[in-house]
């Protein structure tokens, strides 16, 4: 269990990065939703031991993470959101300094490097150097890292982006096959990869957690509140002058406009809400309505 | 696709380009801070604050000379900008990843390659021209003297930055720039940088006289071509005119490799991120696909034990080596300094005549320091930055940062990595060392000595500067601003002992000390294990600093990780700081206590200001008569182990001068510790013996001829260690003092004034010059004013393993209370200065007509002893047959060790440096040693017969000592030595004018100018003896020992000995010798035109010979006056050797006139080359026009 309370960082220049964040994380795949500037990555990263709040206090299994940092570091897994490798150095090489790093030795070390590189499909190409790899491969190679010596707490920040869907699919997979008893913390601003994976998540904006919970329970808050219809373009300007307008999706060629209103507007029909709605409904609730067109 | 668009197009996408980076690189920061660095660098050069590149005053500080050497020795700092602005042009893209968005837009490819170099390359030239105005700055800085500064004016400015800093920097920005397209490293561009500078460093160091037209080329920076344009030029010249004569050449390939090197990048480049078109790899064979091994059981022992961390460490180093191990730059660095080795050595020749030296291992160690300290600056400046900053440009630092590994493994690898790199340097060096003993055929190779000399005493201090530069990296933002704040820091470093700041406490280095063969590393051992042991504890606080604030993790400013870093400070941390601060403070005091309290700190400048003091305070006894010695009985007890010696005796001083004294100075080196001295008959009035001056009154007047006796009772100490100039005479084995250092000598010593251009900072007038010629004041005077012999015994004590030696006959030996005693007691009365050695001996012996010849030396260098003895039986055979017979009846040569490089003459008496005589190759030379030849000949001048002081009083010492060992190898070895040496002594007198300091004197007035009285003297005797002949010139000689050989005062002048040789010349040859000796002439001599026709079973050849004649004042001003004297005139057989190494077929002097001239002669053999005064006995400035060869006009 993570618990954080009254996370606070300030940036020189008056800027909170982060707000006041309390978090309660259980074992199990966790989604922290936000757009971008939210404050993700550096929670992730404060999290991770590399950057230091200036308030709060941070605990994971009885690991006081900001005093003890070792202590979280021998059982975390972190892959950052941008990450690179030393040059010409192949991926077995890099996996193996990684895992000495980690406490693994010997023939051990062999042995989880070996069969992190089989799972991450990433064995025949153990010899290439990293910095020849593709999106794909890199964040797979990341991956293999970030699972050396079985952490138990694993944070994957902003993993699948620049992934193809067989990539993206893959990459969920392992995800829930590693997240079932250890804390992963997936953070990302694909609502798509929270909705399959997460049985719960937060959603973060301006530093703060606006919201918590479980998918489906957020989602039924919006059971009935939630309309659609089809508008030309060039309508869209007015509907949003008279309805609240959660976003505006492209179907076909045709936009689909979706409004939150307790009352069915005119011309408008029912939607079955989704957790992209959740999210939008979350943001434009506290006034972050960045890009909903 | 670049052909579809206009030239305009091109044109306006260029200067978009040119107009965007430029101003990019013009708001950075880092600019103006480079800018800046090279205009105060090239201010403080030019005002000689720190680095002294002309210490002669007469050289203005806007003088041109001075002008362009600042620019010439900073130029190598002009490849610093190069690299910073225009390598990170290029492969600021590729690092970045923003290569492809600029790849994809339609910019030409030209225009963008093109901008890119000029913005980068004007970046450069802006801050080269800022360089310039520093050293235009110069003279309107106060802290310049007046008297240094002549009249103003810009134009040597410009041309030094238009033809020496301009085409530098487009040189460098062309061949940086060019590397990083094709290569995509920045790396190999630093690669370049070094090979520059090795090949400058070569190409210099090779650079013998005459200098050969194409060596002058290969000069990158054009060193080479200014210096030897000015080689021959006098002061007046080098305050005025420009040395620019040989730089054009230069200059145009230079500049035109340059331009090729941009043509090739810009046929070859590609925007495209395909792989750098000279590394295009053939693809690697994909590794073969096995199925993975499936463990049975994943039981993974995770392991956070000391052990594990050991581990941990270990990987984390191999990452780190590998990262210097794959680059090239490291390979290429070895092979350099491996070259760079070879070049040093190589170079390194005697400094008598420019002989090699036997590859001692004593004589190679001696060249580490020197050859090694600016590669491992560069390594490490490179290195440091790269490594301390890797993770964080390679992008790895938050999975680094992540990891359970304690955090002083990142500064401990890094560390040891670039220790690693300074060692394998060292090693590489001394094997190479290594490899050039044993082809030379030296195999005693001491690999305990030099693991001792390159690991400990040179190693050392470039692991201290390791730690330091991990430590500025970790306080530096980035991996540039790095490299020039840990350049900022090491030049900073390097220039402390220069400006004063001379305290080893705070230098932050490991001094380079001599090893000398005789006494190893003898009284340097206790301090430089000192220093290691202290300098060692505050490297460990340095890194352990450097861990506290290490940038880990995600990038944290330097308050946050101060912040960081108090949490840290526990246990072992804490612990290691305790224990290196306490010791580091420890031996701080016990440093302290050597250099400051049991001995005495004084700084440079204290003690110059002490030295003027003696002056401003004592001179007035400068020229008052004082008694001299006539009878001295010396007893010294010497402890060599402790450096320490006891001096007791009386002396008889007897009143030679015609008035009655009342009251004297005597001089005493206040080295000593004075327990008694005692004058009979007089009270001390003064007693300064901070200064080692006393003034006696004496109760009654001392009359003319009277006598009085003195005595003392001293003692020279030496305890613990000094801060700098520790006492190198008094050593374990291989003591060599004079006696006028440990006993009181009477007069005032003008020895310790203040010389040159310190003096006026003082408040002292200019130098006291030498009285003037026939000054009949002087007549009587000598050194420290001795006027008279006397007789000397010394009775020397030393341990029982060494022997004792001073001039005089060996009367007694005996051994008492374990120590060795030995009496010597001179045959006739001698000039009061003897010299007193001690060491473990061995001797080799050998007769010559009774008189006993012994050479003590080293067990260690046998080899030049044989060569020794020959010389000595060849010279005295010679001297006693043409001067007068040998006074002494023994002649000894003494060892003593290379902490003082020179041969000095005392009755029958040489003491000669190790490095010097006795570790010369003499294999490829003559039979005939130099500096044996050259002290025997003191013998006659300077013992026998001693000058009077006044002008020109050098001359009848050196010149006629030079004279003789010219004589001695024309008549005993083959031609081609003599004319080598003479070739060596003519460039050595005009190389020297350059640095007169107040005016050239001619030879009759020289006031102790040793290029006047060793060199051009001595040719101008030697000339007059090939025209008038031996015979005639050594009647002369004879004549002139036989007035003044042995007799009291009046003493000798320099017009005494011309006019000896006025008598024996004809009245044609009168106005030669009044060219010779009593003018400054030059001549200027060349064969225009010539040309052979058979005639009869013979040849006729005529030549076109013009000569001309200038004379010159004191600065080197000339004027030409009518020629009329003789010239040799030389034919020479055909042969591809130099005429020095040719019999002539044909060798007269002929009369020539001013102007043009044709001579004819006949010759027997078909000739080749002609030529007019081919062996250098005129002074002539450009002697490469005398000889002309007949197939090639």
């Amino acid at each position: 269990m993570l618990q954080l309370s009254s996370v606070t960082k300030t940036y020189p220049g008056g800027v909170r990065a982060l707000d006041e964040i309390d978090l309660a994380i259980p074992a199990g795949l966790f989604g922290l939703l936000g757009p971008n500037g939210a404050g993700k990555s550096t929670l992730m990263r404060t999290i991770a031991t590399l950057q230091a709040p200036d308030a709060g206090t941070i605990t994971f299994d009885g690991i006081d993470v900001l005093r003890d940092k070792t202590a979280l570091r021998c059982v975390l897994g972190y892959l950052p959101q941008e990450f690179g490798a030393y040059p010409r150095t192949s991926a077995e090489t890099m996996l193996r300094h990684f895992a000495a790093l980690k406490g693994l030795h010997g023939p051990a070390q062999k042995d989880v490097v070996n069969r992190l590189l089989t799972l991450t499909n990433l064995w025949d190409e153990r010899k290439r150097s990293v910095d020849t790899f593709s999106g794909g491969m890199k964040q797979r190679y990341g991956i293999a890292q970030a699972l050396l010596g079985s952490p138990r707490l694993l944070i994957v920040d902003e993993p699948t982006a620049g992934l193809d869907p067989a990539e993206r699919r893959r990459f969920q997979n392992l995800l829930v096959e590693v997240g079932e008893e250890i804390v992963v913390i997936l953070s990302t601003h694909l609502v798509d990869d929270v909705a399959e994976l997460c049985p719960r998540l937060a959603i973060m904006g301006q530093g703060r957690i606006l919201k918590t919970g479980e998918p489906r329970q957020l989602i039924e808050e919006l059971r009935g509140r939630l309309w659609a219809c089809v508008v030309p373009r060039t309508e869209v300007q007015d509907m949003r002058a008279d309805h609240t307008v959660l976003s505006c999706r492209l179907k076909s060629g045709l936009t689909e406009a979706r409004v939150l209103s307790e009352q069915q507007p005119d011309g408008m029909t029912a939607a079955s809400p989704t957790l992209d709605d959740v999210y939008f409904a979350t943001l434009l609730e506290h006034g972050l309505d960045a890009n909903l067109d | 696709m670049a052909w579809t668009q206009t030239w305009t197009e091109r044109m306006r996408a260029f200067l978009d380009i040119l107009g965007f980076e430029l101003r990019t690189h013009l708001s950075s920061p880092l600019f103006y801070v480079i800018a800046l660095l090279f205009f105060l660098l090239h201010l403080l050069t030019i005002t000689q604050v720190g680095i002294h590149l002309g210490d002669n005053d007469l050289i203005a500080v806007n003088s041109t000379w001075l002008i362009f050497r600042t620019e010439l020795v900073l130029g190598a700092f002009g490849m610093l900008p190069a690299i910073i602005f225009v390598v990170t042009a290029i492969t600021r893209d590729h690092e970045r990843n923003t290569a492809a968005l600029f790849f994809t837009t339609p910019v030409p490819r030209l225009s963008w390659l093109l901008g890119r170099f000029s913005a980068g390359t004007l970046a450069a030239v802006l801050v080269g021209f800022a360089g310039s105005l520093g050293s235009l700055a110069g003279p309107f800085m106060p802290w310049v003297e007046q008297s240094r500064i002549g009249p103003f004016d810009w134009w040597p400015y410009a041309v030094s930055f238009g033809a020496l800093g301009l085409p530098n920097l487009l040189v460098f920005c062309a061949f940086f720039f060019s590397i990083a397209a094709l290569t995509r490293s920045a790396a190999l561009s630093f690669a370049a940088a070094l090979g520059l500078l090795v090949l400058e460093v070569v190409v210099n160091g090779n650079a013998g006289a005459p200098v050969p037209q194409w060596l002058l080329l290969a000069d990158p920076f054009a060193g080479l071509p200014v210096a030897e344009a000015g080689r021959y030029w006098t002061v007046s010249e080098l305050n005025s005119q420009m040395p620019t004569a040989f730089l054009l050449p230069n200059r145009v390939l230079w500049l035109g490799l340059a331009f090729l090197a941009l043509a090739l990048t810009c046929w070859r480049y590609r925007m495209d991120l395909a792989q750098a078109p000279f590394f295009r790899r053939r693809p690697r064979r994909k590794a073969a696909t096995t199925a993975p091994p499936i463990p049975a059981e994943i039981t993974h022992s995770v392991r956070f034990d000391v052990g594990a961390t050991l581990l941990q460490f270990r990987s984390h180093l191999k990452m780190d080596l590998r990262c210097v191990l794959q680059g090239r730059f490291f390979w290429l660095v070895l092979l350099l300094g491996v070259w760079g080795t070879i070049s040093e050595v190589r170079g390194a020749t005697s400094i008598l005549i420019g002989l090699p030296l036997y590859p001692v291992t004593s004589v190679m160690l001696g060249f580490f320091r020197n050859a090694l300290l600016q590669f491992v600056l560069l390594l490490l400046i490179y290195y440091s930055a790269v490594l301390v900053h890797r993770e964080r440009d390679c992008g790895l630092a938050e999975m680094t940062g992540s990891a359970p590994c304690p955090a002083w493994i990142m500064a401990a690898s890094k560390t040891i990595v670039l220790c690693g790199i300074v060692t394998s340097l060292l090693l590489v060096s001394m094997l190479t060392s290594i490899a050039l003993q044993a082809a030379a055929g030296y195999t005693d190779f001491e690999l305990g000595l030099y693991l001792q000399g390159v690991f400990i005493y040179n190693g050392f201090y470039f692991y201290m500067l390791c730690a330091l530069a991990v430590f500025v990296q970790v306080l530096s933002p980035g991996k540039w601003s790095g490299m020039i704040l840990l350049l900022v820091v090491f030049v900073a470093l390097l220039s402390l002992d220069g400006l004063g700041f001379e305290h080893l406490l705070y230098g932050f280095r490991i001094p380079d000390v001599v090893y000398s063969d005789m006494n190893g590393f003898g009284h340097f051992r206790l301090p430089t294990y000192t220093l290691i042991a202290y300098w060692s504890a505050f490297c460990a606080l340095l890194l352990v600093l450097a861990h506290l604030l290490f940038p880990s993790g995600y990038y944290a400013s330097l308050r946050e990780r101060l912040r960081d870093a108090r949490i840290h400070i526990r246990g072992p941390v804490a612990r290691t700081s305790a224990v290196a601060l306490v010791v580091f403070a420890g031996l701080g005091a016990f440093i302290f206590y050597n250099t400051n309290v049991l001995n005495d700190y004084k700084t440079r400048e204290s003690n110059l200001q002490l030295r003027a003091r003696y002056e401003l305070d004592y001179g007035r006894y400068r020229n008052e008569p004082a008694p001299s010695f006539v009878d001295v009985d010396l007893k010294v007890e010497l402890y060599p182990e402790e450096r320490r010696l006891e001096s007791r005796g009386s002396g008889v001083l007897r009143n030679n001068k015609h008035d009655a004294i009342v009251e004297f100075a005597v001089a005493l080196d206040p080295r000593n510790r004075v327990n008694a001295m005692i004058v009979e008959g007089a009270t001390p009035v003064i007693q300064d013996t901070a200064q080692g001056f006393y003034l006696f009154s004496l109760a009654s007047p001392l009359q003319p001829g009277g006598t009085l006796t003195m005595r003392w009772d001293l003692e020279r100490v030496n305890q613990g260690f000094v801060n700098s100039a520790p006492d190198n005479e008094l050593v374990a084995n291989g003591t060599f003092v004079s006696s006028v250092d440990i006993m009181p000598v009477p007069g005032y010593n003008n020895e310790r004034e203040v010389t040159g251009g310190d003096r006026a900072r003082f408040g002292l007038p200019p130098a006291a010059r030498l009285p003037a010629l026939g000054d009949p004041s002087h007549l009587d005077d000598l050194r420290f004013g001795v006027d008279s012999r006397s007789t000397f015994r010394v009775v020397c004590g030393t341990t029982a393993d060494q022997i004792a030696v001073a001039p005089g006959v060996l009367k007694t030996e005996w051994v008492e209370n374990g120590r060795r005693y030995f009496e010597y007691v001179v045959e006739r009365p001698i000039w009061p200065h003897v010299s007193l050695l001690s060491a473990r001996y061995t001797v080799a012996r050998d007769d010559w007509n009774g008189v006993s010849l012994e050479v003590y030396h080293d067990a260690k260098h046998p080899w030049n002893v044989p060569t020794m003895l020959a010389t000595a039986r060849t010279a005295l055979e010679y001297f006693s047959r043409e001067f007068s017979p040998y006074p002494h009846s023994y002649f000894r040569i003494l060892e003593y060790p290379r902490y003082r490089s020179a041969a000095k003459s005392f009755p029958g008496t040489i003491p000669y440096a190790e490095n010097i005589g006795f570790m010369t190759d003499l294999r490829g030379w003559a039979q005939l040693d130099y500096a044996t030849l050259h002290e025997l000949a003191h013998q006659w001048w300077g013992e026998m017969a001693y000058g009077a002081r006044m002008q020109g009083r050098q001359v009848l010492n050196e010149t006629l000592a030079q004279y003789s060992t010219f004589m001695v190898f024309k008549q005993y070895a083959d031609p081609v030595w003599l004319r080598r040496i003479l070739v060596h002594t003519q460039n050595g007198y005009l190389e020297a004018r350059g640095s007169e300091a107040v005016a050239e004197q001619p030879v009759l007035l020289t006031e102790d100018q040793g290029y006047i009285s060793y060199n051009k003297a001595a040719l101008a005797l030697f000339a007059l003896q090939e025209l008038i002949g031996a015979e005639r010139v050594h009647r002369a000689l004879r004549s002139y020992l036989g007035k003044f050989a042995e007799k009291g005062p009046p003493f000798p002048t320099s017009r005494d000995l011309v006019a000896e040789l006025r008598a024996v010349a004809g009245p044609e040859y009168q106005p030669l010798i009044t060219d010779l000796f009593e003018r400054i002439m030059l001549y200027d001599t060349s064969v225009v035109a010539a040309e052979a026709r058979p005639v009869g079973d013979g040849y006729e050849v005529t030549l076109e010979v013009d000569a001309r004649q200038y004379e010159s004042n004191g600065t080197g001003v000339e004027t030409e006056v009518p020629l009329d004297t003789w010239f040799q005139i030389a034919v020479f057989p055909e042969s591809d050797r130099g005429v020095i190494e040719l019999t002539p077929l044909y060798l007269e002097h002929h009369r020539l006139r001013s102007g043009a001239q044709r001579i004819t002669v006949r010759v027997q053999e078909k000739p080749g080359t002609v030529a007019v005064d081919p062996f250098h006995l005129m002074i002539d400035r450009t002697p490469n026009n005398n000889v002309l060869n007949l197939g090639r006009q």
